[in-house]
Order: structure tokens, then sequence, then C-alpha cells
């Protein structure tokens, strides 16, 4: 039975589902001081989407929302002794979309939700799915017509998603009981894809240049505790044909990184993608 | 007239009117016991389960607008700064807060940081169109449900970071614009009670109607009016005035007129203070949502409205003077920061 249960959330195309693949790649590989105990019976989903991955292909977006999307493992990190048996389901992009749209999310995703531990929220730089905020002159000309039949067409703002994501999160995880405050991991994933200027300025201050109301939400959270990480799961874009090349060529464990702050407030890069599985476990302070 | 239901498996009530077992539906044994089964299951109101066809949903809290038992409860929590916002319709209230929240969406309100909003789907609703249908219904019941009956404004919530680090929480209602003609041609001030816990009130005039020779005095004319009715509704307890001018991207006002309407309000006993807005900008030389920024600088250090009257509820108040206390609060952490 596990003990701790992570929530992934994030909008559709915003790296959860690659994340999970590389996770389970790495907790098996046990290069890294987080590791796979005793081996998960049921393997089949996680396989399937890291089989992807080994082929140096990113996993697709799922389609389906029903389908059992569950990681249930359990860990141990070798440098604490701390062990943890942990279940990462993976909800469909598309149910988050959903719940922020109307609010409304089947029970059997919302037992998932109150019963987690802890959470990894992801927002994928420079996706084509992001949805900037309105402008200006969109905005005046809504106004001119009100609010009428093109509402449907008007997406919501990444930024609007991500904290109202949120706030679902602070409302069903803060209020049930719990010994230790909930830890959320915000992860800016497809970090490679950054020129060097954005990714020397770090993770939280990407999400100020793109995603300012989420990244002042975030410093008002007063009874959970966030951290922001960028990762990169493999390091490169597999559309790249040199580095879909150089990838094959090398030990995919040597692969992908994540983006951390130091306690002296600079950002590292560290290859080892399970150091936000860490900090949310409570085996690291970052 | 309400078709009478039984619960009670194969009872055709509803359909036919007759009760199965023949028994009166008003005295109906099994269907009273039912009913009383009913009525003792606790009703859902924030994670409401309802059935659909197949499957069980769980339903989330909204963000929309805040109706005034929340904003109670939220002013007992935290002390919350009240602007209260007046208007002739097409005076440009809307306008100027969906603008104030594109300034934030795009980390453009200078001086200011957005840190929460409890009616954040209110805001993008408002920003995408949502208004007021021009009566005292909204156009949206979802947006407005706090609103429905006409009575009772909804409220919507920012809390800023300014630039000397001070976090504040605002509280601006969404009125229609009709409210304020009704003070002005009605009286009718008692759906406005709540503004009498405003720290400070923006009066919204379009600057367009001020700057059109065909419009401008009559708009005078009703702003003196309102002045009058503002300075008997506060009476001695008047919060700090500023008179909002809109459309600032296409028109210039003469000062001779802005003067007229400032000795106006001094003749009633109160002076107010103008601020010229372009909520959104069909001229190069001013940028979209110039002033606001200003605007909303000017309420940093506003003081403590005199009246706790908004919290007309006296069951959820905490004690007395519990605004005062917040307020207190919130200026000693702002000053061990």
């Amino acid at each position: 039975m596990p003990n701790k249960s992570i929530i992934v959330i994030g909008n559709p195309d915003s790296g959860k589902t690659n994340f999970i693949a590389r996770l389970w790649l790495a907790l098996q590989s046990k290069k890294f001081p987080l590791r796979t105990g005793k081996p998960p019976d049921d393997i089949a989903y996680v396989e399937s989407i890291a089989e992807h991955l080994l082929r140096a292909k990113f996993a697709p977006r799922t389609e389906k929302e029903d389908v059992k999307r569950e990681f249930d493992v359990s860990v141990k990190d070798e440098h604490s002794g701390a062990e943890a048996s942990i279940l990462i389901p993976d909800i469909n992009g598309e149910i988050w979309k959903k719940a922020v749209e109307t609010l409304e999310i089947p029970t059997n995703w919302m037992s998932m939700l109150t019963g987690a531990t802890s959470a990894l929220i992801f927002v994928r730089a420079l996706s084509e799915l992001n949805v900037q905020p309105l402008d200006w002159v969109t905005s005046k000309q809504l106004l001119e017509a009100g609010l009428g039949g093109d509402k449907a067409d008007q997406e919501i703002p990444t930024q609007i998603s991500m904290i109202e994501l949120l706030r679902f999160l602070e409302d069903s995880l803060v209020v049930a009981k719990r010994s230790t405050r909930v830890r959320i991991a915000v992860i800016v994933s497809a970090w490679d894809l950054l020129d060097q200027d954005q990714s020397e300025q770090g993770p939280e201050q990407y999400l100020e240049n793109q995603f300012p109301l989420f990244a002042g939400r975030i410093k008002d959270i007063e009874k959970m505790d966030i951290q922001v990480f960028g990762s990169s799961v493999v390091g490169g874009d597999f559309t790249i044909e040199e580095f879909t090349k150089a990838y094959q060529e090398n030990d995919y464990d040597d692969s992908g990184y994540i983006i951390s702050k130091a306690q002296d407030g600079t950002w590292k890069k560290i290859n080892d993608i399970t150091i936000p599985i860490s900090w949310l476990l409570g085996i690291s302070q970052v | 007239m309400t078709t009478l239901t039984c619960k009670k498996t194969g009872c055709t009530l509803a359909q036919t009117g007759k009760c199965i077992l023949d028994n009166d539906p008003v005295t109906c044994p099994d269907r009273l016991a039912l009913i009383d089964v009913l009525n003792e299951t606790p009703v859902p109101t924030d994670e409401v389960v309802a059935k659909n066809e197949d499957k069980e949903i769980a339903r989330f809290k909204s963000s929309y607008t805040l109706a005034p038992d929340q904003v109670q409860a939220l002013m007992n929590e935290r002390y919350c700064k009240v602007v209260g916002i007046l208007g002739i319709p097409g005076a440009g209230k809307t306008a100027c807060l969906a603008s104030l929240y594109l300034l934030l969406s795009h980390q453009k309100l200078a001086g200011f940081q957005f840190r929460n909003s409890k009616t954040l789907m209110a805001f993008e609703e408002i920003s995408r169109g949502a208004k007021w249908s021009g009566t005292d219904q909204p156009a949206d019941p979802i947006l407005h449900t706090a609103i429905a009956d006409g009575r009772t404004p909804g409220f919507l919530h920012l809390r800023l970071c300014h630039e000397n680090e001070k976090v504040f929480d605002l509280l601006l209602p969404d009125l229609p614009g009709e409210w304020t003609s009704s003070l002005i041609d009605n009286n009718r001030s008692e759906r406005l009670s709540f503004l009498k816990s405003a720290e400070h009130l923006w009066i919204f005039v379009n600057g367009e109607e001020l700057h059109n020779v065909n419009t401008r005095n009559v708009t005078i004319h009703r702003l003196s009016l309102l002045f009058e009715r503002i300075s008997i509704f506060f009476g001695a307890a008047i919060p700090k005035v500023t008179l909002v001018v809109t459309h600032k991207d296409q028109i210039s006002i003469d000062q001779k007129h802005l003067t007229k309407i400032e000795q106006s309000a001094i003749s009633f006993g109160f002076s107010i203070s103008i601020q010229q807005v372009a909520s959104f900008s069909a001229n190069n030389d001013v940028t979209a949502g110039d002033g606001i920024a200003l605007l909303v600088a000017d309420l940093v250090d506003t003081g403590i409205s005199e009246s706790d009257s908004f919290l007309l509820n006296k069951e959820n108040v905490k004690g007395p003077h519990t605004r005062q206390m917040l307020y207190y609060n919130q200026n000693i952490n702002a000053h061990a920061k």
C-alpha cells in the first residue's frame, strides 16, 4: 500500500508523461541516490511510455481519458536510507483542462487529488499549446461585442489555468490533516529549448517573464511549500537529427537534467531527474 | 405548481398523481419517511457531487465574483481595502477593471506585482466582455450570481505587492451603472450601504462626454448631483474620492472644466482628486492602461474607513472593531519587515 501519493498536474502537452517515463528509467538505473526498491508488480504503463524514450521519441499525447495510468513503486534513498512507497497517477491533461473550464472532475480523479501527499505541476517552455493572456486590442473588441457565442472559442490563458490548478490543490490537499506541510514542485519542462539568456536566468525568472500572474501567485502560498525546477528529460530535441544520433550512441542514463536552486540562490544543472521527487518526499531539502 | 414525487420503488405518484398504495400523498408514511431521509442528507455546497449519466462528477469551488457573505468572511480574516466604484452606464468602469487585469497579466502595472485573486475567473470573464446588460440583471448568471437579485453587489478581489514590499488586498465591487443613475435620480442608496466601509471612492466619468460641448454641461450637472447625494449618504465619514476621467487616449479636457467639477465637490464639503485614464488606446502616443497604475498607487496609503457598516451580519464578526484590529496588525507586520 503506497504511503505517499504524488499527483501530477498540468495542461495537455505540459511534459507530464515524458517526465514520468524518464523518472522510471532513472529510478531503475540505480545510478542516482533515489532508486527503486522491490520491483513493482505492474509496470506495463511506465514501460509503455518509457519505450518511446528508449526508441529516441517523445511519448505522444494520450487521448483516452479513462485508461488507468499509474506508476506505483517503492523507492529508497541511498544516502539517507529513507524509503517510501509512492503512487504517481498520470492524469490526462485534457481532464485538468476541462476541470479548469467547468470546475468539474470525475470523482475517482478527485479522490486521487485529495489523497495525494504532494504534487508536481508542469508547464512546458515554448509549448505551442500555451495560451497567452488577452491583449488590449482583443479585449476591447470583446468588451464592445459583449459576452456572446465566441466565448467557447476563447481559450483560458495558461497562467490562469495554472493558478486555478494550484487553487484546486490548495483547497484539496491542505484541508486534509497532515503531519507535514504539503510540498508542490513546479516543473518547467523542455528546458533545453530555451536560449542561453533565458536558461541562465533560471526557472523562477522564466515564470516571471512568461507567466507573471502565476509567478506572483506562488509567492503568496501560505500553507504549502513550493519549489520551482526546470527539467529536460533527455537534454535535447529528438527532431534534431544530430542530437538523436548522439543520444542513441551514448548511455541514455546520462541524458536529461534538472535545473535546481542551490542554497546560495544560484541555479544548478544536475544530471538527476529524480531530484524533484526526493524533495517532494522530504528526503532532500534541495 | 410543484409536482408531488415519491422515491418509494415502484410508486407512480409523479406520473399519475396517485399513490401506488392508495395513500394520501400528504400523509403517506412511506413518502414522508423518504422526505425525512432526504432532509437529513447534508446539501453539498463547495464540492458538489452530482450524478452524471454514467459517472459521478465532483466540483471545485469557483473563482467568480464574491457574494457579500464571502466578502465578510474574507474581511474578518484579513484587512482589505474596499474601493467604492460609481459611474453611470458607459462611464468606463468595466473597461478600467479589465485593463487593470490586463496590466497585471502582462506585468505592466508599474510599481505593483500580482499576488492573488479569489475572483480570477471573474476578471478573466470581464476582460472577455462579460458586462452588465444595461438593466439590474446581470448578462452572465454564472458570473454575477451574487447580484442576481439586483440588490446585492458582486465583489472582485486582488492581492497586490507594492514596490515597497507592502502586500495589500483590494475589494472592488462590480456594479451596474444603473445603480449610480438611480442614486442620482431616485436616491436609491440602500443597496449601496456597503460603500460606507470603503476607504476610497472612484467616481468614473466618460472623458468624451466632458469634452463634447453637447454633453459637457449635462455631465457636469449630473456629477454635481451625484456629489450632493454622496455627501448626504456618507455624512461626515466621507472617504477619499477620486474622479476617474476615462478615454484619455482620445481627448484632452480643458482644466477650467475640471476646476468647476472640483469646486462643485468642495461646495458639498469634500475635495476630490482627478485621474485621467486610458483603459484602451487608439492613440500611439498613449499606452493602453495609462493612468491606472497611479490610480492604484493612490490606494496604498489610504487610511481605514471610519465605518464598519459593511459587516452587516454581526453574527459573523469576531468582535467589535475587527477591521481596525486587522489594519493595525497589518501595519505592525509591515513595519516589522
